[in-house]
């Protein structure tokens, strides 16, 4: 059974649920709806984007002993953020309670029909954490109607006054013209991007229910049967659902030209959003094969895509309020800039392409060889530990009677794997620490004694692979080897991505940084490393780690005594 | 209805499924990735707004904000550098100068103004530098006055310019004692959207919990084996609703916990579990009639899903709105309760009986659901 007769069969699969077809309309009524809805809202200069929470946010009280306030009231009650409530008397008791975190109080002598200047009293309650907003607001309501009562008066008078106009000019431009149509830049650069996102996201039922919901199903059994590589049959759901996904990336971008909202650029922007969702579906394969239940997929593929969500909302706040020439590298801020007519330099749009079609590849290589697997397929599912040591066996068994390539291989492996864990977990660690203790000394002493733990566990992971299967690292010079070139592998791969950070961002300092951190953490990576390998082959490997993780934070401190 | 005698049996039901929830590993981690996610956006936004304002983020950014001007102006504010350059396009100098804003003020303009010629300076600012709100703001409070200023001395000669400028005369009063306070836009922000919906994180993630027990025993075949115990539908219903309610409020307390722990008060504690209780109770009732339509887990996720991204958009987008229907939102009434003291005005009551009303509806409806769909199917 051919690979295109495979695709063919798992598209049609597809389509003829009518579920799929169901929730793929639905979506794009949706979308047709909401859009328009949201671009007329955006498409003035300044825009505040209220949640209706934040309607009645201060409720406030009002003593109106004069007859003759209607001015100050009405503005009082339009201001939006304010909720009025009504008293006879000066209520001390609500404010005291926090029930109002302010008082208006209008005295008798409040006329708005004479010519004098109006007394109001004003009181807010400082404790309350709604006394800065309560003051903003009420100031902004009576600033409000004495413009008015102004004007009024003003005519009254015949007198007349002007306002200094203020024309203001953006460097970025904050509306956008194109055919005719005017849109904020916020409109078209990030909610755009968002919602071209949408079908990957929607996209995870498909992704599960192709890889593990045949597995439980049993229906997996029959498909293997089948006269086809189990290759082949990985790549023909792969091509059956990324063609989905785009043939709907499509649809949407041709439904927003309908509606008249004009993306520029459309087919740089497509090519990118199509290699990003490439990189997705094959994150996704991954994932869903190595679940065991449809369940373990479905969240393990929502937190996934959550976390590709806060990334992508993430980087277009840093592009619209903060940007940096770094950020070229982020492939959705590319895609929001090239949206709105701007340019992308060609070197990092190349670099985005070829990086997530490289990782595609990488993935949709590494999904189709744990289906390969019986024990994926049919069970129990391997330990990730074991997965690694069946590939350093596979490694080393190919570099048979070269033990110095193995050796390099398998170190070569170790810091690959370490980098975007460690990386990871020293995130995760970082904002609960500094959640926690707040910005402070013992955070950032903290910071780094974990993440030299952090980082001196997982460097040699490769290593524990190798040893839980009892290979060659009984002599503790070979170990220490081992474990300074796992050192040194994590040394490079960490250094060639401060280098390319460094070459967008502060290109001239790339010279004496590379120089500074070659010359001191090559050797602490090698030493602590060289540590923990031999703690590996002793067996005794909690010491080994505590000394190495000592040694490294204790370096890590003294550079940064040194630095303060 | 539910009798004497089979009340041990909900409690056994609900003991052994709050034990099938905790000891769900995947549950467990999706709790850890909520608790990074919370914390992220309650960092996030203290961090969002104390950049912004050069004032507030005093303690963890040293900036001051450069301004140029260009003409006879005087700008004096805290955080704010003034830097006089000379006359000039203002948007060459933005870009040359590393400056959040540059003011062009036009030469003699006080003369024009008391003529009473019509004045227009040029503000021009770097809106990618997130300072330049700041700025935005600093200049236009320094314009206002100025502005005033001018207004006075041109009525000085005819009338009293305050009668026309400041009709109302304001004199404020402070009560209380000033407690470390939050800025003030984190505070509007954090209570008026992120708490709400932080606390009704744990909510949706309910619906799925109902859906996934359901349709799970649907899928696993010990759907039949349950229905044939001596216990009724909707007891089993119940039974299995228990533990997941339990779960959410435990979730609930811990995020509201988390909150305190940064100095984010948070009020009302028992008001705030009674409305998010109610509120699930609806929650897990409609993820009952899901599961009602969904053979397979998978159809079962799709349906919260659109469940979820509905409720989303009713809850938190920011349609223009004013009056009676929202008063009753439950995340209105959240962010009232989570951030005022005490609540004046009697909505709380009707809130709840609302929700009460609606959520026994809404799950009788879904057991109904379930049994009509099973001989359906049967």
């Amino acid at each position: 059974m051919s690979l295109y007769a495979i695709a063919k069969k798992e598209l049609l699969e597809i389509l003829y649920d009518r579920k799929y077809v169901l929730g793929f309309t639905l979506q794009f009524l949706l979308l047709l709806a909401v859009v328009p809805a949201f671009s007329s809202y955006l498409s003035e200069e300044g825009f505040r984007l209220p949640a209706p929470t934040m309607r009645n946010f201060v409720p406030i009280g009002v003593v109106d002993h004069s007859e003759k306030s209607d001015v100050l009231i009405a503005a009082l009650r339009e201001n939006e953020r304010l909720e009025l409530f009504f008293f006879d008397s000066f209520p001390t008791r609500e404010l005291e309670e926090g029930g109002i975190a302010a008082v208006v109080e209008i005295p008798p002598a409040y006329d708005e029909r004479a010519l004098l200047r109006l007394p109001v009293a004003v009181t807010i309650a400082s404790s309350s954490i709604k006394g800065d907003s309560a003051k903003d607001a009420i100031e902004r309501s009576i600033a409000d109607a004495s413009s008015r009562l102004g004007e009024r008066r003003k005519a009254i008078l015949q007198v007349d006054t002007k306002e200094i106009v203020v024309e203001r000019r953006f460097l970025r431009p904050v509306v956008v013209e194109r055919e005719g149509s005017r849109y904020s830049s916020f409109f078209l650069g990030y909610l755009i991007p968002i919602v071209l996102f949408f079908p990957i996201f929607t996209s995870s039922s498909l992704v599960v229910d192709a890889l593990v919901g045949e597995k439980e199903r049993k229906t997996i059994e029959m498909l293997l049967a089948a006269p086809a590589r189990r290759s082949d049959i990985v790549s023909g759901k792969f091509i059956a659902i990324y063609g989905l996904i785009t043939l709907q990336v499509l649809a949407w971008l041709a439904a927003l030209r309908l509606e008249g909202i004009a993306i520029a650029n459309l087919w740089a922007v497509f090519l990118l959003l199509a290699a990003v969702n490439l990189a997705l579906t094959a994150t996704a394969f991954v994932l869903a094969t190595f679940s065991r239940t449809v369940k373990e997929a479905s969240i393990a593929l929502m937190l996934l895509y959550v976390a590709v969500f806060v990334f992508l909302i993430t980087s277009l706040t840093m592009e619209f309020f903060n940007p940096q020439r770094f950020l070229e590298f982020s492939p959705f801020n590319s895609i929001s800039r090239l949206a709105l007519g701007e340019t992308v330099s060609a070197p990092s749009y190349a670099i985005s392409l070829v990086a997530l079609g490289a990782y595609s590849v990488i993935a949709m290589w590494a999904s189709s060889a744990l289906m390969g697997r019986d024990d994926i397929i049919f069970g129990p599912r391997p330990e990730l530990m074991s997965l690694l040591s069946d590939g350093m066996e596979d490694i080393l068994a190919r570099l048979h009677g070269r033990p110095i390539l193995g050796g390099a291989a398998v170190a070569f492996v170790s810091g690959v794997v370490a980098i975007p864990l460690s990386l990871a977990l020293e995130i995760a660690s970082g904002v609960l620490l500094l959640y926690v203790f707040g910005y402070g000394e013992f955070a950032i002493i903290a910071m780094i004694l974990i993440f030299a733990l952090i980082e001196e566990s997982l460097k040699p992971i490769a290593l524990y692979a190798l040893q839980a299967r009892r290979h060659w690292l009984g002599d503790a010079r070979t170990a220490a080897l081992f474990g300074s070139m796992a050192g040194l592998s994590f040394f490079i791969l960490e250094n060639a991505f401060v280098v390319l950070l460094l070459l967008f961002s502060f290109p001239s300092l790339i010279f004496r940084i590379l120089t500074l951190r070659t010359g001191s953490t090559l050797l602490l990576h090698l030493i602590t490393s060289g540590i923990v390998g031999v703690g590996i082959s002793r067996g005794r490997f909690h010491y080994f780690l505590a000394l190495a993780t000592s040694i490294h934070a204790a370096y890590n401190l003294t550079l940064l005594m040194a630095f303060l | 209805m539910i009798r004497k005698s089979a009340r041990p049996g909900i409690r056994a039901l609900s003991r052994k499924e709050f034990g099938d929830i905790v000891r769900e590993r995947l549950y467990l981690f999706a709790f850890g990735v909520q608790l990074i996610m919370v914390v992220g956006i309650i960092y996030t936004a203290l961090l969002y707004t104390s950049i912004s304002s050069p004032v507030v983020g005093g303690d963890f950014i040293q900036s001051s904000v450069r301004v140029g001007i260009m003409g006879d102006f005087e700008l004096r504010a805290e955080g704010i550098v003034a830097q006089k350059l000379p006359a000039g396009d203002p948007m060459e100098a933005l870009t040359e100068g590393g400056l959040a804003a540059v003011l062009f003020v036009p030469p003699d303009y006080e003369e024009t103004a008391l003529r009473g010629g019509d004045l227009r300076f040029v503000l021009a600012l770097d809106n990618t530098n997130v300072l330049s709100g700041y700025a935005d703001a600093a200049v236009s409070n320094a314009i206002t006055e100025l502005s005033e200023e001018l207004k006075r001395k041109r009525l000085a000669r005819e009338v009293d310019p305050d009668a026309v400028l400041r009709p109302i005369n304001v004199a404020e009063y402070g009560i209380g004692a000033k407690k470390q306070p939050l800025p003030m836009e984190f505070t509007e922000l954090m209570y008026g959207l992120l708490i709400p919906f932080i606390l009704l994180l744990p909510v949706f993630l309910s619906t799925n919990m109902m859906t996934d027990s359901i349709v799970g025993e649907k899928e696993k075949k010990t759907y039949e084996a349950l229905i044939a115990a001596p216990m009724s539908k909707f007891e089993i219903i119940v039974g299995k609703a228990i533990p997941i309610v339990a779960v959410t409020m435990l979730q609930v307390i811990a995020w509201i916990i988390l909150l305190e722990l940064r100095g984010i008060e948070v009020y009302n504690f028992f008001s705030l579990l009674i409305m998010i209780a109610l509120l699930d109770v609806v929650f897990v009732g409609l993820g009952i009639a899901i599961s009602a339509f969904s053979d397979t887990i998978k159809d079962a996720n799709a349906g919260v899903a659109v469940l979820i991204l509905v409720a989303s958009l009713a809850f938190f987008a920011p349609i223009a709105s004013r009056g009676y229907p929202y008063a009753y939102s439950p995340v209105f009434m959240i962010s009232k309760l989570a951030s005022n003291p005490s609540l004046l005005g009697n909505l709380l009551l009707e809130t709840y009986g609302a929700l009460l009303v609606l959520g026994i509806a809404v799950v009788f409806l879904g057991a109904r659901l379930l049994d009509w769909r099973e001989n359906l199917r049967l």
